[in-house]
Formats: structure tokens, C-alpha cells, sequence
């Protein structure tokens, strides 16, 4: 592990044991020995911190594998339509979940989610893939593209999503579904901990896998072709990597937006700056930056507890507001 | 050894015919230039030696096997390209920047491939510039390290798009000694893209002339590179002036005679 991958570690061993003793009830670990204390740290904020831990390792890894694999500082799985797509699979799965036998509809919500950030993945690799894969286009061509064709599919799974709200079946589905948009870890078993685990498991394998050619792509897609990196490869492990990643985070948290924007931000400049060095320290800062922002929103005085989405987006877009003014005069 | 064949090869890009059916053999230890004017698909065609465009027609190989069918990796450890293109999407070192040429060795990280990056900084005189940052390289620097990298993955091959441009005077003098000394250690072979008609004529030892997509001229830049082939494929009048190695390109009509 390199020396950022050691300080996240080490920062996350630190925040995990903090993080349960915080929220609405504080529990003091030396005199911490009633039962009800024992249910609320192994029940509630135990399954919640590995959670946020699961999800912000996923999220970050696959900001800083969507980063490298489109050589651009600003990319995040949630501004190429990954995550909103995952989010109206999400959604759906409350039209359809209902009408699946019972066995299946309990994990209707998840694998709709995970339908859907493959369906994104695999609509941006149609559109844009082809003009990765053709030396003419250039890289600043494809990524032009790329974005474009993730708006595009961002906004239309947004408006899909509207639509399904507005003809919702009924008004416990309406909040349902909309609280749902707003991700958040509240109320969250060790069930959920074992429907993301893996798969964010697996994707950060499929993103290990692909680090090394992320690096060849430093130099451009060319260069990196001619140093025998096959492209439609990459692409599929990507297409597994950050659909697994987000869309097994949105499957159980909902839409929680900018972790994977942020995080290689904070990682970088602890690294020699190659895409795989950031992958595994992106993954550990990702479960640091959730479970600190889920602790926020627990603590924080609402009248409700304020959706983790809805904090993450507050700073995400002053930070991404940041980078554009850094990327302006040339810092980045 | 080395050989790298055309046969009958023919490049479409952009749903265009940008290399016409063509053959030749490029043997080992040699340094060979691909001349012609802008849009003569000069680099269509060194990007096709590379293995990395399809061929249209017929067939670019390398020891008689074709490039497409060779294992991408395996190609790659054969033959070292070198884009014109030099961008580099993250401001890395200039170490991890030549470490990447062991990509298809997959041995950065071993004694083998640390050996080869030392071996590639030390050709190119960056041993002391290795820890940098290549956003504080100056331009010559630079167009070093990205050498260093092809260099890194010993190719028996390498194929450069137009390695001079942007290079000053001396700097284009350093990079083609460098090149030519590459070319004639035995088992190695070099080919150029180059605008500079003079650098081909000094250096090359053998010149292929494109116009619009078909071979003009094959041979000793002394034959390929003769006045009456400029004139017919640039539509400039010129003498060379000066003693072999040492020629100077005069054009004696400052307006082309092309319509």
C-alpha cells in the first residue's frame, strides 16, 4: 500500500470506532454496558459505519478510476448518468417490484439499481466508446463526447424518473420514492451491508484490474493502444467496475452524490499522481468522507435527521465550483 | 530480427482511402524516413506499421506474421510508437512516465524493468531530472522523457510521428543522433515521420515518399529525395547544396508551381 492508501487506513481505523459513539443518543465507551447501548452500537451504527464505509470505498474508487479512464480531473460516476440511471432502476422497482413473486421482489430494489448503472454504463461505452476506440477522434473529442452523452443520459433518466413520481401508484410509494432519492444511511441492517458488500467488492476488484492500463492511458489513447492496451477490455472492466461500485451504493443508500468527484482530489496530491496509485487510497478516503459526512448528519441539530445525500451535494458543488476556478488558471 | 513488411497495404480512416495499396520491406538496423506534404497519410500509415489501425487491403507485418493477429502485448513489446501527440493527462514523474513504456512487459516494479527505465533516462541524459514533475520540464526535456518511455520497453522497433517537431535546432540534432545510433545498433530499426526534408537526406538511410495516399518514391534519400520528386510531390523547385551528410535543401522559387 502506497503512503496515501496508509494515511486513509489509518484515518478510517480512527473514525470507525468515533463514529459509534456519535448521534442523537452519545454513548460513553467507558461506561457504555446496558443492553440497549449493546443494541444501538451492533444494530444501528455498527451495520450504518461499515456501511458508509462500503458505499464511500465504492463511490471514491470509481470516481478515480472514471478520472483516469477519462483523463479529466472533474469526472464523476454521478455526472455521466450512472447514478441517476441506478436511481430510476430504483425507482421502477417500486412500480414493478409489487408485481414479482415474493421470493424475488425483497431484492427487486437492488438488482433494478444495478440494471440500471449497467444500462448507463453500457449506453455511454455505445455512444461514446466508438469515438474512444478511433485514433481520429482524439482524446479531447472523446471525452467531449463522453460527457455530452452522460448529460444526456442523466437528464433523460432524471426526466423518467419525474415522470414515474408524478403517475406514483400512491402516495406511500410518492414518499417513498423520493425519500429514496435523497440517499441516506438512515435506519440501515446488516441486511443492506450484505446486499453492497460484495458487489462493491467485486467492482473494486474489476477496478484493480484495469489500474494498470488506466496508467498507460496517461498518455493518451494512442500511445496506451500501442503499448498493447486493448480498449473495448478496459472499457468492460470499467462498465463492471463503477456499475457495481455505484450502483450497488444507490441500490442501498440512495443517490449520494460528489464522493467520487472529491475524493481523488484528496488523494492526489499524497500520491505520484498515476491513476492505479489513487484507486485503493480513493476507496479508503471514500469510506472516510460518508461515514464523517453520515456522523454529520446525525449530530447535526434538525428536527429530522438531514438526508446524507442532500449534506454531500451542499459541499460537493462548492467543491467542484473550486476545481473549476483551480482548472481555470491552470492548477490542475 | 525484425522485419517489418507492407504488403499490398491500403488504410482507410474516416470512411476514407487515406493509403493506397502499397508494399515494401523495412529491414533492421536501418533508420528510415516517411516523407510527403501535409495530408499525404504519412501518419496513417506509420500508425498501420504500429499495428494500431486496421489495414483496409492487404497487410503490415512484422516477421511475416501480421500485426492485427499478433497478441496486443506481444506486438507491443516488438514495436515502440512514438505519437506526435505528447499530452499527458496527469503530471506525473518523469519516472513513472518512462516506467510506462514496460507496460506490455508488465514488469515495472521488477529488477528487469527497473534496469530498463535506468538504462532509458541514462540513454537520454534525464537521470538527474527523474523525480520532476514533467509539468516542469522545458520542451526539450520533455520530448526526451516521452522517447525514454518507448525506449523503457526495448522494442526491436520504433516507429515516431514527426519526434522533431517543436524541438529547437540543437535539441532536433541530440534526438536524431540518438535515433540514427538506435537504428544502427544491429538488431534495432527506426522509422520517422519527418517534414524536415534536409534531417531525412542527412540522416536516413532510406526515404519512402507519399502523395496523396501513394508511394512516389522508395529508396537512398540521395535517389527518393532527388530535386524532380520534390518538385512533382511538393510542386517546389529545389537543389541540394552541400557535401553528402551535410546537404542543405535551397528552393529556388519561393511560389509553388501547383495551381
Amino acid at each position: 500500500m502506497n503512503r496515501a492508501g496508509l494515511v486513509f487506513a489509518g484515518l478510517l481505523a480512527v473514525l470507525i470506532p468515533l463514529s459509534l459513539l456519535a448521534g442523537r443518543v452519545w454513548i460513553d465507551p467507558l461506561s457504555a454496558k446496558g443492553a440497549s447501548a449493546t443494541l444501538i452500537l451492533m444494530e444501528l451504527r455498527l451495520p450504518r459505519a461499515v456501511l458508509a464505509v462500503v458505499i464511500g470505498g465504492g463511490l471514491g474508487a470509481a470516481g478515480a478510476a472514471m478520472q483516469g479512464y477519462l483523463r479529466n480531473p472533474l469526472a464523476d460516476p454521478g455526472l455521466f448518468g450512472i447514478a441517476p440511471t441506478a436511481a430510476l432502476g430504483a425507482v421502477a422497482s417500486f412500480w414493478f417490484g409489487p408485481l414479482l413473486p415474493p421470493w424475488i421482489a425483497s431484492w427487486s430494489l437492488p438488482a433494478f439499481a444495478l440494471a440500471g448503472a449497467a444500462l448507463a454504463m453500457a449506453l455511454l461505452a455505445l455512444i461514446a466508446g466508438r469515438s474512444l476506440s478511433d485514433g481520429a477522434a482524439g482524446a479531447g473529442g472523446g471525452i467531449a463526447l463522453f460527457t455530452l452523452a452522460g448529460l444526456m443520459i442523466a437528464s433523460l433518466a432524471g426526466a423518467l424518473t419525474a415522470l414515474a413520481i408524478t403517475l406514483s401508484p400512491s402516495a406511500f410509494a410518492l414518499s417513498q420514492i423520493v425519500m429514496w432519492l435523497n440517499g441516506a444511511l438512515t435506519d440501515r441492517s446488516w441486511n443492506e451491508v450484505w446486499i453492497a458488500a460484495p458487489l462493491v467488492l467485486v467492482g473494486l476488484g474489476a477496478l484493480g484490474f484495469a489500474a494498470r492500463a488506466l496508467d498507460a492511458l496517461t498518455l493518451g489513447e494512442e500511445a496506451a493502444r500501442s503499448l498493447g492496451v486493448d480498449p473495448r477490455a478496459l472499457l468492460w472492466l470499467l462498465i463492471a467496475g463503477i456499475g457495481l461500485t455505484v450502483g450497488a451504493s444507490v441500490a442501498v443508500a440512495g443517490i449520494i452524490g460528489f464522493v467520487g468527484l472529491i475524493v481523488p482530489h484528496l488523494v492526489r496530491p499524497l500520491t505520484d499522481r498515476m491513476p492505479s496509485s489513487l484507486i485503493l487510497p480513493s476507496a479508503l478516503a471514500g469510506g472516510c468522507l460518508v461515514l464523517v459526512a453520515d456522523c454529520a448528519v446525525r449530530i447535526a441539530p434538525f428536527v429530522t435527521e438531514l438526508r446524507l445525500g442532500i449534506a454531500l451535494s451542499l459541499i460537493g458543488a462548492p467543491f467542484f465550483l473550486w476545481l473549476l476556478l483551480r482548472l481555470r488558471r491552470g492548477d490542475l | 530480427m525484425a522485419r517489418l513488411t507492407a504488403t499490398d497495404l491500403a488504410v482507410r480512416r474516416g470512411g476514407r482511402r487515406v493509403v493506397e495499396p502499397l508494399s515494401f520491406a523495412l529491414e533492421p538496423g536501418t533508420l528510415t524516413a516517411i516523407c510527403g506534404p501535409n495530408g499525404a497519410g504519412k501518419s496513417s500509415l506509420l500508425m498501420a506499421l504500429a499495428g494500431l489501425l486496421a489495414a483496409d487491403a492487404g497487410e503490415a507485418a512484422l516477421d511475416g506474421q501480421s500485426l492485427r493477429a499478433l497478441p496486443a502485448k506481444r506486438r507491443a513489446r516488438a514495436i515502440g510508437y512514438l505519437p506526435q501527440e505528447g499530452s499527458l493527462a496527469w503530471d506525473i514523474a518523469v519516472q513513472s512516465l518512462v516506467a510506462l513504456g514496460r507496460y506490455p512487459h508488465g514488469d515495472a516494479e521488477s529488477e528487469a524493468g527497473a534496469r530498463a527505465v535506468a538504462a532509458a533516462l541514462a540513454d537520454t541524459g534525464l537521470e538527474d531530472l527523474a523525480r520532476r514533475p514533467v509539468s516542469q520540464l522545458s520542451g526539450g526535456e520533455r520530448a526526451r522523457a516521452l522517447l525514454a518511455r518507448v525506449l523503457a520497453g526495448q522494442p526491436q522497433r520504433i516507429l515516431a510521428d514527426e519526434p522533431l517537431a517543436a524541438l529547437d535546432l540543437a535539441h532536433q540534432l541530440r534526438m536524431m543522433s540518438h535515433l540514427t545510433r538506435r537504428a544502427h545498433a544491429a538488431k534495432e530499426g527506426v522509422v520517422l515521420v519527418l517534414h524536415d526534408l534536409s534531417v531525412a537526406m542527412n540522416h536516413a538511410d532510406r526515404a519512402l515518399v507519399l502523395d496523396k495516399g501513394r508511394l512516389i518514391a522508395d529508396g537512398p534519400p540521395e535517389e527518393a529525395l532527388a530535386p524532380s520528386v520534390i518538385e512533382r510531390v511538393w510542386g517546389v523547385k529545389a537543389r541540394w547544396l552541400g557535401a553528402p551528410a551535410q546537404r542543405a535543401l535551397i528552393s529556388d522559387l519561393p511560389q509553388p508551381t501547383h495551381p
